[in-house]
C-alpha cells in the first residue's frame, strides 16, 4: 500500500511527467504490439476509402479513428507501424553514438594525449558541418536502409557525447578522491570504470534522452527527404513526407504523424529534464549540467 | 640514523608556468628523515611546498630530482608490481574531506578498495570484518557502511578517510592538513584520533599543517618550511622553546595567545616597528 501511496504522490506533484510517461509507454506499448492492438491492419488498402477524414466509419465495421491515407489504409494502424521504426531508429542510433562518443570522451579527458588533441580536433570539424547534410551525403551514397540510416544518425551524433563526457572528465579528474585511489594504487582502468564512469553515468544519460528526441527528428527529416525509411516501410517522418501532397485536401494526413511527433519528443524531454533536476543534487560535477544544455543547443 | 622508515634527500620539484622563462620550484632541495614510529610535523604558510613535498613522497607527482627511501628502498623509480606494493606502505588523509570520497560509493566500498586492490582474494565476508573492525578504530559505527558520504559531517568524513588510508595497513601515513576544514571542536576530535592511532598501530606520521599548535600537540619533531625550503629542523621542545630561523621565530610571533593583556602588547609592537619604519 505504501507503494501504491507513494505512485500517487508522484503523479499528483508531477502531473506533466506522469502524463509524459504514459505518452511514452503508449507509444512504446504501440510499436511493440502494432499487430495485436492496431484497429486495422496497417498494409490492407482499400481504394474507396482514399483519404477519409477522422471518424470514418469503416464498411467492415468499426471506425477509422485518425482517417486513412491515399491508399486506404487506417491511419492510426500506419501511425502505431510507424512508431516502430521511428523508436528503434532514434534508440539504437542514440544506443550507438552514445557508447562510442562517450567512450572517446572518456578516454580523451582522462589521458589528454595525443588521442585527444586528434579526437577533438575531428569534433570541432564535424561540429562545423551541419550534421543532416552529412547524413544525406552518406545515405545517398551508401543507399538508404534500416541499417544505414542508424549509423548515419550515430555518426553524425557521437561528439555530443564526446564534448560532454570530455568536459565532465576534465573536471572529475582533478578530484581528490581520483588521488586517493591513485594513492591507493588502483590502475587507471579501475578509476575510470569504478569512480569516475558512475559520477558521469546520469548527466550522460540525461543527455542521451534529449538526444533520443533529436534523434526521431532527424529520421523524421531524412524520410521526409526521401533519403530515410522506404515505403512500404513507414516511419512518422515518411509519412509526414507523403502526407504533404494532400495538406490542403487531407490535412490529418500532416497533422497525425506530426503531432506524434512532437508529443515523443515532448514527453521524453521532460522527461529527461525531470531526471536533471532530480540528480543533479548528488553530481560530483557543479556545473556540468549546464555545460549539457548548452551542449544539444548547438 | 639505524631504523629510519623514510629518507628523503636533495627532493626537487619545479613547475612550468606559463608566461615565464624559468621553472618555479615549488619543492627546493628538500632533504629529511623519519625514523620508525615517529611524527614529523611540517609547517609552512600555504604555497610554501608542503603538499608537494607530500606528494612527492607519495609519488602523487613525480619529483624533478632527489631521492626518496622507504625503508632503504628508492620509490622514485618504482615501477608496475613494486609501485603498487610501495602504494600499501604509505598512505595519505587529504585537507578536504568532501571531495576526497566519491559521492557515488557506499562507505563501505570506499573504505573495501584498498583490500580489493591489494588482496584481491580476500573473501566478501572477511573483508567486511576488516571494515567493521576498522570503522571502530577510527569511531564510527558499522550501521554507517550502507550510507554515501553525503550522509556524514566533516569530522566524519575525515573519519571514512583515515579508515580508508588504514585499510592497506600502512606504515607511513602522511597527513595533508587533515583538520584545516574542520570545526575546532571536531579538530581535537581528529587530533586525539591520530595520536591514538599513532600509540596504537605504531604508526609513522608525516603531519603537515600551517598552524603551530596542532603540530606541538601530536610530533616529536618539526621541519619549517618556506619558499620549498626546509628552513629549520627538530625536536619538538627544541623548535617551540628556542626557534633558530627568523621564520620560525615570525611563525611563532603569528601564533595568538590566549592572553589578552600579551595580545595587546604585541599588537602595540607591531605597531610601534611599522610606524618607525615609515619616514
Amino acid at each position: 500500500m505504501k507503494i501504491l501511496t507513494r505512485i500517487a504522490r508522484f503523479v499528483w506533484n508531477q502531473k506533466l511527467v506522469t502524463l509524459s510517461i504514459i505518452i511514452l509507454v503508449a507509444v512504446v506499448a504501440s510499436a511493440l504490439l502494432v499487430h495485436l492492438i492496431a484497429p486495422f491492419d496497417p498494409y490492407a488498402q482499400d481504394l474507396v476509402l482514399r483519404n477519409k477524414p477522422p471518424l470514418t466509419p469503416a464498411p467492415g465495421g468499426g471506425i477509422h479513428l485518425l482517417g486513412t491515407d491515399p491508399l486506404g489504409r487506417d491511419e492510426l494502424a500506419r501511425l502505431m507501424l510507424g512508431s516502430q521504426i521511428s523508436l528503434s531508429v532514434s534508440v539504437a542510433s542514440v544506443v550507438i553514438s552514445g557508447l562510442f562518443g562517450t567512450t572517446v570522451g572518456l578516454i580523451a579527458g582522462y589521458y589528454r594525449n595525443w588521442f585527444d588533441d586528434i579526437m577533438m580536433r575531428l569534433v570541432d570539424l564535424q561540429m562545423s558541418v551541419p550534421s543532416l547534410l552529412i547524413a544525406l551525403l552518406v545515405l545517398y551514397v551508401l543507399g538508404p536502409s534500416f541499417v544505414n540510416i542508424v549509423l548515419v544518425l550515430a555518426v553524425t551524433r557521437w561528439m555530443v557525447y564526446a564534448r560532454v563526457s570530455r568536459g565532465l572528465m576534465l573536471a572529475l579528474r582533478e578530484e581528490l578522491f581520483v588521488e586517493a585511489a591513485r594513492s591507493l594504487g588502483a590502475s587507471n582502468f579501475r578509476i575510470i570504470v569504478r569512480h569516475l564512469l558512475p559520477n558521469l553515468a546520469a548527466p550522460i544519460l540525461v543527455l542521451a534522452t534529449l538526444e533520443l528526441a533529436v534523434m526521431m527528428l532527424t529520421e523524421a527529416s531524412l524520410s521526409f527527404l526521401g533519403l530515410g525509411i522506404q515505403p512500404p516501410e513507414s516511419s512518422w517522418g515518411l509519412m509526414l513526407a507523403e502526407g504533404r501532397e494532400y495538406l490542403t485536401s487531407a490535412p490529418w494526413l500532416v497533422a497525425v504523424p506530426g503531432i506524434a511527433i512532437l508529443l515523443t519528443t515532448l514527453s521524453v524531454n521532460i522527461i529527461a529534464t525531470w531526471f536533471r533536476a532530480r540528480t543533479a543534487s548528488t553530481s560530483a560535477v557543479r556545473g556540468g549540467e549546464e555545460k549539457i544544455t548548452s551542449e544539444v543547443e548547438i | 640514523m639505524t631504523d629510519n622508515l623514510l629518507e628523503v634527500e636533495g627532493l626537487v620539484r619545479e613547475f612550468a608556468v606559463r608566461g615565464r622563462h624559468q621553472n618555479v620550484k615549488a619543492v627546493d632541495d628538500v632533504s629529511f628523515t623519519i625514523a620508525r614510529g615517529e611524527a614529523l610535523g611540517l609547517v609552512g604558510e600555504s604555497g610554501s611546498g608542503k603538499s608537494t613535498t607530500a606528494r612527492c613522497v607519495l609519488r602523487l607527482i613525480e619529483p624533478t630530482s632527489g631521492t626518496v627511501r622507504l625503508n632503504g628502498v628508492d620509490i622514485t623509480s618504482l615501477r608496475g608490481r613494486e609501485l603498487r606494493e610501495f602504494r600499501a606502505k604509505a598512505q595519505l588523509v587529504f585537507q578536504d574531506p568532501y571531495s576526497s570520497l566519491n559521492p557515488r560509493m557506499r562507505v563501505e566500498e570506499i573504505i573495501a578498495e584498498g583490500i580489493r586492490i591489494h588482496r584481491p582474494r580476500v573473501k566478501d565476508a572477511e573483508v567486511r570484518d576488516e571494515i567493521v573492525a576498522l570503522l571502530e578504530v577510527v569511531g564510527l559505527r558499522p550501521d554507517h557502511l550502507t550510507r554515501k558520504p553525503a550522509a556524514f559531517s566533516g569530522g566524519e568524513r575525515q573519519r571514512i578517510g583515515i579508515a580508508r588510508a588504514l585499510a592497506v595497513n600502512p606504515e607511513l601515513l602522511v597527513c595533508d592538513e587533515p583538520v584545516a576544514s574542520l570545526d575546532v571542536s571536531i579538530q581535537a576530535q581528529i587530533l586525539n584520533l591520530f595520536q591514538d592511532l599513532k600509540a596504537r598501530l605504531g604508526l609513522t606520521l608525516l603531519y603537515i599543517a600551517h598552524d603551530l599548535a596542532t603540530v606541538r600537540h601530536l610530533c616529536d619533531r618539526v621541519a619549517v618550511m618556506e619558499q620549498g625550503q626546509i628552513r629549520e629542523i627538530g625536536t619538538r621542545d627544541q623548535l617551540y622553546n628556542d626557534p633558530q630561523a627568523a621564520y620560525t621565530k615570525a611563525l611563532m610571533a603569528a601564533v595568538p595567545r590566549p592572553d589578552p593583556i600579551e595580545e595587546r602588547r604585541k599588537l602595540a609592537a607591531r605597531r610601534a616597528a611599522l610606524t618607525g619604519a615609515t619616514p
